[in-house]
C-alpha cells in the first residue's frame, strides 16, 4: 500500500461567517424576538385590563397601603386631606370616574405615584417645593391620568407577564437574559413614555376645567430639569419623557386645544407648618 | 442609567472576550499548520489492521489530548444559538482546534516512542462539568485521540 503525505483539510470543519457578523445577526434576532414577544404581551394585557373590575384591583393591591398610612404622623395626615380635597376637586371633572381615591404622604424627592385601586402617593419634598396649588393640581391630574388609563395595571401586568414568559421559558438563568430584558426594556420604555403624555394630557384637561387656565402646570417640570441640571435626579429620567419636550409638550396642546394658559397663580396648599430639611430656602 | 451601565461592562467583557480569543486563535491555528506540516511524514491512519505488505517492527498505544474551554463572546453567541437553533458556528473553530492538537499531540508521543505510523487512530470527545450550578454546566471539552503506534521496517 502506497501512503501520500497529506496535511489535514483546513477548512471544511469551520464556518467561514465572521464572528462579528454572526453576532450582529444573533444579537438583531434576539432583540427582535424580545421585541414581539413585549408587544405580544403588552397586546394581551389591553385586552385583559379593561376586563377587571376596580373593585377587584383595590381589593388584590390593598395590601401595603396600612403600613403606608400608620407611619403617617400628624402633620403629614393633615397634609394628605388637603391634598385629598384638592384631588376630588379635580376628579369632579372627570364624570365617569369609578374610583375612591385615598392620598399618602412619604418621605423622598419631589414625585408622585399611582397606585392600583385608587391610591395616589405624593412625596413630602413634591409639596414642601410646590409654589402653588397650580403645580401640585396639575401634578395630581397628571397621577389621574394613569388611572382613567389604568396605566399602574398595565405596567404590572407586562412586568409581570414578561418575567413570567423568561421563567417559564427557561430564559431567565442564561447569558442571554440580559439581552432579552434590554429588548423588553426598550420596548417598556416607549410604552411608558406614551402613557405619560396621555397623563399629562388629562391632567392638563382637568387642571383647565378646574381654574379656567393651566398657568403653572409646567412648573413641576421646570423644577425637575433645574434639578436634573445640578445632579440632584437621575432616576426620573429614566422612565419618563425629558422635562424639555414635556414642557413643549403641555404648551403644544393648550394652545392645540384652545384652552386658555394664563391666569393667576393660587397660594400653595398643603405646606409643612415648619420647613423641612429639603426645603431650599 | 443603571441599565446602561450594566450593558456597558456585558459589552466590555463580551469585547475583551473576543478580541482576546480571536488572537489566541489565529495563533492557535498559526502553530497547528506549523506542526502540521513539520509532522506531516509521520502516517497517522484510521485502519485496524497492518497491511499485509508492512512490516512492524514494534508496536504501542499513543494518545493525545487537548482540553479546550470557550471564551465570553463564544459563549454568548452560543447562548442566543441556543434559542434559535442552527450550526453554532462559534465553536467550530474551536472544536477543529482541539482535534488537530489533539492529533498533533498523539503523534509527537509517537515520535518520542520512535514509532514511524499511527494505526487504528481514534478520538473521544468528553464533557468536563462545571462545578458550579450542580455540574449542569460545562466548564470545557476535552477531545482524546489514541491509537497504535508501529514502528515499520524500512
Amino acid at each position: 500500500m502506497e501512503v501520500h503525505h497529506r496535511l489535514p483539510d483546513d477548512s471544511v470543519n469551520v464556518s467561514d461567517t465572521h464572528p462579528l457578523k454572526e453576532a450582529a445577526t444573533l444579537v438583531l434576532g434576539m432583540l427582535v424576538l424580545s421585541t414581539v414577544v413585549f408587544i405580544g404581551i403588552a397586546f394581551f394585557v389591553e385586552l385583559a385590563v379593561p376586563l377587571i373590575p376596580i373593585e377587584m384591583e383595590a381589593k388584590f393591591f390593598g395590601a401595603g397601603w396600612g403600613s403606608v398610612t400608620s407611619e403617617m404622623e400628624e402633620e403629614e395626615i393633615r397634609q394628605a386631606e388637603e391634598v385629598q380635597a384638592l384631588l376630588e376637586r379635580l376628579a369632579a371633572h372627570w364624570p365617569e370616574n369609578p374610583y375612591q381615591y385615598e392620598v399618602g404622604i412619604i418621605p423622598g424627592p419631589p414625585n408622585a405615584m399611582a397606585l392600583p385601586g385608587g391610591r395616589i402617593l405624593v412625596t413630602s419634598e413634591l409639596l414642601a417645593l410646590a409654589e402653588s396649588e397650580n403645580e401640585l393640581a396639575f401634578v395630581l391630574g397628571h397621577e389621574l391620568g394613569h388611572f382613567h388609563d389604568r396605566d399602574h395595571l398595565r405596567m404590572l401586568g407586562r412586568g409581570v407577564l414578561f418575567s413570567l414568559v423568561l421563567a417559564t421559558t427557561g430564559l431567565g438563568d442564561s447569558n442571554t437574559t440580559s439581552l432579552l430584558s434590554l429588548g423588553g426594556t426598550l420596548s417598556d420604555r416607549s410604552f411608558s413614555r406614551d402613557q405619560e403624555c396621555d397623563a399629562d394630557r388629562f391632567g392638563l384637561e382637568l387642571v383647565t376645567r378646574e381654574y379656567g387656565y393651566a398657568a403653572g402646570s409646567d412648573a413641576f417640570f421646570h423644577r425637575i430639569q433645574k434639578m436634573e441640571q445640578e445632579g440632584l435626579v437621575i432616576q426620573f429620567a429614566a422612565t419618563h419623557p425629558l422635562s424639555d419636550s414635556r414642557i413643549d409638550f403641555l404648551r403644544e396642546t393648550s394652545d392645540e386645544m384652545h384652552w386658555e394658559w394664563d391666569g393667576p397663580l393660587l397660594p400653595p396648599i398643603a405646606k409643612p407648618s415648619t420647613p423641612s430639611e429639603s426645603d431650599p430656602e | 442609567m443603571e441599565d446602561l451601565i450594566q450593558i456597558g461592562i456585558t459589552l466590555f467583557v463580551l469585547l475583551v472576550g473576543y478580541f482576546v480569543g480571536s488572537t489566541l486563535e489565529r495563533n492557535h491555528f498559526k502553530s497547528i499548520r506549523n506542526r502540521e506540516r513539520a509532522s506531516r511524514r509521520m502516517m497517522v491512519l484510521t485502519i485496524e489492521d497492518i497491511p499485509s505488505d508492512w512490516q512492524s517492527q514494534d508496536a504501542g498505544l499513543v494518545t493525545g489530548n487537548a482540553v479546550v474551554s470557550l471564551d465570553y463572546f463564544k459563549r454568548f453567541l452560543a447562548g442566543i444559538r441556543a434559542i434559535f437553533g442552527g450550526r453554532i458556528k462559534s465553536y467550530e473553530p474551536l472544536l477543529d482546534r482541539a482535534r488537530r492538537e489533539a492529533v498533533l499531540r498523539m503523534k509527537q508521543a509517537a515520535l518520542d516512542k520512535g514509532y514511524t505510523a499511527v494505526i487504528n487512530m481514534r478520538m473521544e470527545t468528553s464533557r468536563l462539568a462545571s462545578a458550579t450550578k450542580k455540574g449542569k454546566s460545562t466548564a470545557g471539552v476535552e477531545i482524546l485521540a489514541f491509537g497504535t503506534g508501529v514502528k515499520l521496517a524500512k
